[in-house]
């Protein structure tokens, strides 16, 4: 399992694009919407602590769209098919392509909170707080990365499943204002954000970080965990390591 | 001779389309197992169902003895397959890829090292083991294929149309590699759908068309009844509109002609020593030779027999 598991993060490592988009891009979207946005924001919570949230939790709803790329990138597709040949369960192939996919972005993202945190342009909190917000990106990861392993297991094309996952998450992300403020565009846009499950995570965290309230926290990492279980299933009854 | 792999009463259907059809053979230790059949005609379906990685309807299959779907891991672990597509990661150099690969069957250290070395130099990749595959020929990728299937020593090597859009250099030094691996001790199931090369390596054949087993043995006892034939093949200057005439020379016994009928072949009876009376009939009947060749009996020539059709057809 360890050999595979290895030769996965290898394989991740080999993509400059999911490396970009685990280390550089997480920083430059905060950048980016922390400065377009900063007269929106007063100096208690700036843009950056807010875009700088947000941000994280997109990347880590997006980070859906990198287990398809572990599990059936064209040009490890060939590479993976041969494993399948030796003497190794399915169970151990599926899961250290969602073990790596996982530790890889877990490194990339955790990185890049420490990075933000500690030059001290974005707050995640202080004390306990900080690590309960970081708690639940990682628990919230573990339910992206199976739910996008899962979509490729049914679809079973890395392309399409991308382009949908991406097509939903960019809908459902702009809807649930994480982009730019929903409630600008009228009451009726308002009322779909508040209709988004997105938000309420959302709005967990700041509620975290900035009330260092953590009423209902226990219940979403519970939900959050039994989702991402339901998806490891699905992933199980429907991997072929053979296309 | 032990018995390495037995295959009993095998089928695999696909919906309405049975893809393997009540198939049964042995591979015997030490032996080169051709598998010989036109495209589509169930080898592959078998190559994977053996591998392990397709599940089938009916029959049994035994490695050693064991009941293959009892014993998955175990039997996996003795089995080198070298599949029709390419199968290995472009982007990290040969020598990882093997290293890789073999270290799935447990290898480590010092042993890992030797045996990765080992088939790399085997297929003649040691020099540009750190070279990613995607630089590769077609013929080195192949090469390639082999030297992931081989690095863990398996006791049976399953090969399936290894050769397929590679040069004859290439080609040739797979065949001889292959030959060395049976030398060594290593079974070997061969599919194609070339004759030229069973006959080259196989010590047996199965012969197989739709999903059956439609003739089976060494290449002698499969061309046993053309050792007494002669089979002339004739080309002539203008197309022959008649030929039955010839029937009528002790010894022939069948005549067929191209599409054009400007190429004829006659099968006759070794013995009959007939072909002086063959040309000077057909010189007789006014026709003009232009070539003439004489061919022996080949599994091509059984396959035809057998079904009708050409292997490549």
């Amino acid at each position: 399992m360890r050999v595979l598991i290895k030769q996965d993060i290898k394989n991740l490592f080999s993509n400059p694009v999911t490396i970009l988009f685990c280390s550089i891009y997480p920083l430059a979207l905060t950048l980016l919407f922390g400065f377009l946005f900063s007269s929106q924001y007063g100096e208690m919570v700036s843009s950056y602590d807010f875009y700088g949230i947000a941000m994280m939790y997109y990347i880590v709803l997006a980070a859906s769209t990198i287990t398809p790329i572990t599990f059936m990138e064209k040009r490890l597709q060939k590479g993976n098919e041969r494993i399948a040949y030796a003497p190794v369960s399915k169970v151990q192939i599926y899961g250290s392509k969602l073990l790596a996919t996982y530790l890889f972005t877990a490194g990339f993202f955790i990185l890049d909170i420490l990075v933000l945190q500690g030059i001290h342009l974005v707050s995640f909190g202080s004390g306990v707080y900080f690590w309960l917000v970081l708690l639940l990106y990682l628990v919230l990861l573990f339910f992206t990365i199976s739910f996008g392993g899962a979509i490729c297991t049914i679809i079973q094309n890395q392309d399409l499943t991308n382009k949908i996952i991406g097509a939903v998450l960019n809908t459902l992300a702009i809807f649930s204002g994480i982009f730019f403020p929903i409630s600008n565009l009228g009451t009726w846009a308002d009322s779909i954000s508040n209709a988004i499950p997105l938000k309420w995570l959302l709005n967990t965290i700041f509620q975290i970080i900035y009330d260092q309230s953590i009423q209902g926290y226990l219940g979403i990492v519970v939900i959050t965990m039994l989702l991402g279980g339901i998806c490891v299933g699905i992933i199980h009854k429907k991997y072929k390591v053979i296309s | 001779m032990e018995t390495l792999l037995e295959v009993k009463n095998l089928s695999k259907s696909y919906g309405n389309n049975l893809a393997v059809n009540n198939l049964s053979f042995d591979v015997y230790t030490g032996e080169i197992l051709g598998l010989l059949g036109p495209n589509g005609a169930g080898k592959s379906t078998t190559i994977t169902i053996l591998s392990g990685l397709l599940s089938y309807n009916s029959g049994e299959i035994y490695f050693l003895g064991k009941d293959v779907r009892k014993n998955s891991k175990q039997v996996k672990a003795n089995l080198g397959i070298v599949p029709q597509d390419i199968a290995f990661y472009e982007e990290i150099s040969a020598y990882q890829n093997v290293k890789f690969f073999a270290s799935l069957y447990g290898l480590t250290g010092n042993t890992l090292e030797e045996r990765v070395k080992e088939a790399l130099e085997f297929v003649g990749l040691e020099e540009r083991k750190n070279e990613k595959p995607k630089t590769y020929s077609g013929g080195m990728k192949r090469r390639l294929n082999i030297a992931c299937a081989i690095a863990h020593h398996p006791k049976l090597l399953i090969l399936d149309e290894p050769t397929v859009g590679i040069d004859p250099q290439s080609r040739n030094r797979i065949l001889d590699a292959i030959q060395t691996l049976r030398n060594q001790g290593t079974t070997v199931i061969y599919t194609t759908h070339y004759m030229e090369e069973i006959e080259q390596i196989a010590d047996r054949v199965v012969i197989m068309d739709k999903g059956q087993k439609i003739a089976e043995g060494t290449i002698e006892e499969l061309l046993e009844d053309y050792n007494n034939i002669n089979l002339y093949c004739i080309t002539l200057e203008k197309p022959i509109e008649d030929f039955l005439y010839l029937y009528d020379i002790p010894g022939v016994r069948q005549i067929t002609t191209d599409k054009v009928k400007k190429r004829i072949k006659i099968e006759t009876d070794k013995k009959a020593d007939n072909l002086n009376k063959i040309l000077s009939k057909l010189l007789e009947k006014g026709n003009q030779i232009q070539d003439m060749t004489t061919e022996k009996g080949n599994l091509e020539m059984v396959f035809l027999d057998l079904t009708g059709k050409k292997l490549r057809d």
